[in-house]
């Protein structure tokens, strides 16, 4: 059985699909997050070097790899927008940009409060935190430009142009541990070698991990229905669907 | 032990929860606001 993917591509069929899934990631999220937090919060034993306040391990990592991820995922619907000019892309692009600007600020706060306890300070311009917030930027002026432009074609096209050329920032963000010899530590866990924490701890931040993952589609999904009601307003494929 | 980390444990899984409760709400109020406007000009 093969799948017309391309079906999918147009908003007539996406929403629908969209309005269905996106109900199921917020569910699974829920019931992740809440087997995550017990397992990060109750489960998980006290570091021995940094007390409690490493708990906050449980949302700043999987916030700050979800921040870097929706960039590149935004880049690839940015890419298919511009290579295609296919309206469902850009669409997409739109709808992540404010999930991946919350999800970088939340990676720089729970940063800042996990800094304050073991480093002394909320904040330093270290090479990680400075790309970080670069990248919060870059997802401000993604948003910012889209609402400067009055025509959604042109406005799609500029944010998908802006989106590629800020992707080289993701990279810089994973390796700036590696590269530059600053505050922020390495990596704690890695596809190649064997992680630096206990089991517990590991398995915690996993399922944190696939919790934010999943509100993150889900949501995504969810604000890219409105995206298509907006945008599609007028269109005859849209005022012969029922009422939602 | 966690008391002593409470403020900075509070401060950061309090922002996680405001931040996704936010943009729940943010998002709910907007697709609303899209099907209400449906059919109307521009």
């Amino acid at each position: 059985m093969s799948i017309n993917w391309f079906k999918y591509a147009s908003p007539a069929s996406f929403l629908p699909l969209s309005a269905t899934l996106a109900p199921w990631f917020l569910a699974v999220a829920a019931l992740l997050g809440a087997i995550g937090l017990y397992l990060g919060l109750v489960v998980a034993p006290t570091d021995a070097t940094q007390g409690d306040a490493y708990r906050i391990i449980f949302i700043h990592v999987p916030t700050a790899w979800m921040a870097m991820l929706i960039y590149v995922v935004m880049a690839a619907w940015s890419a298919l927008a511009l290579g295609y000019n296919t309206r469902l892309s850009a669409m997409m692009a739109q709808a992540l940009a404010p999930t991946g600007a919350a999800m970088a600020f939340l990676a720089l706060w729970t940063g800042a409060f996990w800094g304050r306890p073991t480093w002394g300070t909320y904040w330093a311009w270290d090479a990680r935190m400075t790309s970080t917030l670069i990248l919060l930027f870059l997802y401000f002026g993604v948003i910012a430009l889209r609402s400067a432009i009055d025509d959604p074609r042109r406005a799609d096209r500029a944010c998908a142009v802006l989106s590629l050329v800020g992707v080289v920032n993701v990279p810089i963000i994973y390796f700036s541990v590696k590269w530059w010899n600053t505050l922020h530590q390495g990596s704690s866990i890695s596809l190649t070698g064997a992680p630096s924490m206990a089991m517990s701890m590991l398995a915690a931040m996993l399922v944190m991990t696939f919790a934010v993952w999943s509100y993150c589609i889900g949501v995504v999904l969810w604000r890219v229905q409105a995206i298509i009601v907006e945008r599609e307003n007028g269109a005859a494929w849209l005022a012969q669907r029922a009422p939602a | 032990m966690m008391e002593h980390y409470a403020f900075f444990l509070v401060g950061a899984y309090g922002m996680f929860a405001l931040a996704i409760v936010v943009e729940v709400v943010a998002v709910r109020a907007r697709l609303r606001r899209a099907r209400l406007q449906r059919g109307t000009p521009r």
